[in-house]
């Protein structure tokens, strides 16, 4: 079972992919996938005051108990200009 | 140049960020004049668009159209524009009555135009009359100088375009050279021929050795400016623009500037990257969350969109050496811009060009027309400024115009070619005859409001159906409000973003509130209540950016580090403080962001009083079209079915959904319709509004707008008889 962690816009470029696959294993949390992310990629900054962390297109708690092919994406705020 | 009059005069000096002098022109009788505001004056109406609804309030009638002598063209920064210590700070507004909506517009727009005219001792420029002759305003602050001259002529190809025509009046202007202490106002032929045309701002860049531009996009201000016989404005002055408001603290402006400044370089890197990429990075996220305008706003996204992302401008496109932004000492830097693009389509192919832009919305019109070619985007660009015509208003006018042809409701013969979604060589064919008014061009000239009429009397002359059942029909997907045209965000989903666009005074822009991502994504706003102090919120503390002289951008799309640990992070309120440190130190005031919040209070009310009196401001005018809520049309619903499906079942509680496709599309546009039709109530009460979108007698009072002009307006919409209050009645 796995988790998908997407990234977009500046995150694409760093990363130099749209997405990565991770293993699931038994209560894995949001800030796992955080630190992993943070650990490969040392580049991107991801702290909770600088992006928004979305599971399945909905902000979610740092401690919240991931589920199989759940999608993760980072989010930069946006206002609309 | 062959001058028609001219006026020496001292220029004002600035104090506290104001000159307290409006420049008047009166162009049926060529004349000058200088208006001196009383001090009062900035204390209610703040500056940019403050003084353009006044002026327009006092100055025009029910009757006034764009086209009417006494209509005002207003061009005006306010007290905080020109300061290049603190980022943003070039913008101003033009205000005037719109050919599209008949009603008041402004738009803002950056570049030097309006710190020089500040400089050359205007607070703000108001032009009314019509001229016989095509005229340029020449302010020359230098020498003290005001001049109205017959606008010279260099030859068609350079006439009708808004950049060359701009260019070369520079040129002669100053011997020969561009300077970067000269700044211009322009039109092109776009203006002549639409109701959508733009006025042009053009600065020197000596870094690029060019001309840049931006434009004031929205509602037809060029059309305005063309129509006057106004073809363009100069402006002068060598003063400094560091410290120029002549503050009263200017220390603390320059701890506002330095913190604010801070706070974009720390934190644009790691989130929108907006210096890097300009804002077509937006197109990526869009297209993520379904809300790119694709063909006309059914769909939110395309499979070929990634060819528009904005790592493909910057790659191919965007000179990164070169710094960006549209004025001085902004460290956003958004306004991107392109060397060298090589022409392929139009009059002018072959020729290579500077581009200035893409925006966002520019590409986002262009995905409205179902084209993903990042070339036609930088062409599509260049000669809407060329023309001076607004990418949004084009662009939408022109996908209205291609769903009337995928729907059957013109055809081919018609038109005289194929106008079909992603079709680049019939987009620019269009483009170009709208530009000069010919074929369907002229039609798509006229926007979408004036252009479903002509096709619904088109297909009816074909068909003999009635012409309001057809009507009926185009209505569902002409994408228009208040006869603006939609900007390039879907708000099918976000019902916030629904009151965004429906409640928006000028018509569908999201510079009154763009709340897709807090509602549709993040989820802040579960409650009908909720949606609606956000849509009081946001408009007023934009409405403030667009009174003072500032964008918006850095502090809406750049969220400070302290932001999260605050009750609503969208508000951005610790980037808001330097806002408010920046006022105050500036005019002397000790303002509060809700005292801030309270005058920006009063514009609005302001603005809504002109939008009733021209017969735009009750909730009629306020309506969406069907689009706007939900999928119009079954090949919509198909498109997202199993999501449209799951908020069914949300919405009916475990309740079954029908199980026919066809009764669920329908009962979701009916709940839809009804949540658009609840949030109006929740949001009118919120704004202290009758049920029928007309302010409450005392609402106005509070702010000291229930003048004898304003109860009469009240009382003929029937609110002083209905909700007769006392003080109404004995005042």
């Amino acid at each position: 079972m796995t988790i998908s962690v997407q990234f977009h816009g500046h995150h694409r470029m760093t990363t130099r992919t749209g997405e990565i696959r991770m293993p699931l294993s038994v209560d894995t949390r949001v800030e796992d996938v955080v630190n992993y992310v943070s650990y490969r990629f040392p580049d991107l900054e991801l702290c909770t005051s600088k992006v928004l962390v979305l599971v399945n297109n909905s902000i979610t708690a740092m401690d919240h108990a991931l589920n199989p092919n759940d999608k993760i994406t980072f989010l930069p705020p946006v206002g609309g200009g | 140049m062959k001058t028609i009059e001219t006026m020496s005069y001292h220029p004002a000096p600035v104090t506290g960020g104001y000159t307290d002098r409006v420049l008047r022109i009166d162009l049926s009788s060529h004349s000058i004049s200088v208006q001196h505001l009383a001090p009062e004056f900035k204390e209610e109406y703040i500056g940019g668009r403050g003084y353009a609804l006044k002026l327009i309030w006092d100055e025009t009638t029910a009757d006034t159209r764009y086209d009417s002598p006494e209509n005002i063209l207003v061009m005006a920064g306010g007290p905080l524009c020109c300061e290049p210590r603190f980022p943003g700070t070039g913008k101003f507004i033009i205000g005037t009555i719109s050919p599209l909506t008949d009603t008041f517009i402004d738009s803002n727009i950056g570049g030097h135009f309006s710190s020089l005219l500040k400089l050359c001792g205007f607070d703000a420029l108001a032009v009314t009359g019509v001229s016989r002759k095509e005229v340029i305003l020449i302010v020359n602050g230098d020498e003290g100088t005001i001049e109205i001259a017959e606008a010279p002529s260099y030859g068609n190809a350079v006439n009708e375009g808004a950049l060359t025509y701009g260019t070369a009046l520079m040129r002669e202007f100053n011997g020969g050279e561009l300077d970067e202490n000269t700044a211009l106002v322009t039109t092109g032929v776009g203006a002549t021929n639409t109701r959508f045309g733009v006025v042009n701002s053009l600065f020197y860049d000596k870094r690029r050795q060019r001309i840049r531009s931006k434009q004031a996009g929205r509602g037809g201000t060029g059309t305005v400016m063309h129509h006057k016989g106004l073809r363009a404005v100069i402006v002068r002055s060598n003063l400094d623009r560091i410290g120029a408001n002549k503050a009263v603290d200017d220390r603390g402006v320059k701890e506002a500037g330095s913190s604010l400044k801070k706070v974009v370089s720390h934190m644009d890197r790691q989130q929108l990257r907006l210096a890097s990429w300009g804002t077509p990075v937006l197109i990526e996220y869009m297209d993520k969350y379904h809300l790119l305008p694709v063909n006309n706003y059914q769909y939110g996204r395309h499979p070929d969109s990634k060819a528009i992302f904005a790592d493909v401008f910057l790659d191919r496109y965007f000179e990164k050496k070169l710094p960006d932004g549209c004025y001085f000492g902004c460290n956003l830097a958004c306004a991107k811009g392109a060397e060298n693009v090589t022409l392929r389509y139009g009059p002018r192919a072959g020729e290579r060009v500077g581009v200035d832009g893409p925006e966002y919305e520019t590409a986002g019109a262009v995905s409205c027309m179902g084209i993903f070619d990042p070339h036609f985007i930088m062409e599509y660009n260049w000669y809407c400024d060329e023309y001076g015509l607004d990418t949004i208003s084009m662009g939408v006018s022109a996908s209205f115009l291609m769903e009337c042809v995928q729907r059957g409701y013109l055809s081919s013969e018609e038109i005289g070619y194929e106008l079909k979604w992603g079709d680049v060589e019939a987009a620019h064919r269009l483009l170009h005859d709208t530009a000069i008014g010919q074929g369907l061009g002229k039609v798509c000239g006229q926007g979408v409001h004036r252009a479903k009429a002509w096709v619904a009397e088109q297909h009816a002359k074909r068909t003999g159906e009635a012409v309001e059942r057809i009507l009926t029909e185009l209505n569902k997907f002409a994408m228009e409000t208040k006869g603006l045209e939609f900007s390039m965000y879907i708000s099918k989903e976000s019902l916030a973003q629904q009151g965004g666009y429906g409640f928006a005074l000028k018509g569908p822009q999201h510079d009154e509130a763009w709340l897709i991502f807090i509602d549709q994504v993040h989820k802040e706003l579960p409650t009908f209540e909720a949606k609606a102090q956000a849509l009081k919120w946001f408009p007023l503390i934009r409405t403030w950016f667009n009174a003072v002289g500032l964008c918006k951008l850095p502090w809406i799309d750049v969220r400070h580090p302290e932001a999260a640990k605050t009750d609503n992070p969208a508000q951005n309120q610790p980037t808001l403080a330097y806002y408010v440190q920046y006022l105050n130190s500036t005019v002397g005031s000790s303002k509060t962001l809700e005292d801030v919040l309270n005058d920006s209070e009063r514009l609005y009310l302001l603005q809504k009083l002109i939008n009733l009196r021209n017969g735009k401001g009750t909730r009629q005018s306020d309506q969406i079209p069907l689009r706007a809520m939900g999928p119009a049309f079954p090949n919509e619903y198909e498109a997202r079915c199993d999501y449209y499906d799951e908020w069914l079942k949300e919405q009916l509680n475990g309740e079954e959904i029908p199980p026919d496709r066809e009764a669920r599309h329908r009962l979701l546009i009916k709940l839809r319709e009804e949540a658009f039709d609840r949030l109006c109530d929740v949001v009118y009460q919120e704004k202290g509004f009758t049920s029928e979108a007309i302010p409450l007698p005392e609402t106005l009072e509070k702010f000291g707008l229930l003048d004898e002009r304003a109860r009469n307006l009240l009382t003929s919409l029937g609110v002083v008889g209905k909700y007769s209050l006392r003080r109404v009645a004995g005042s």
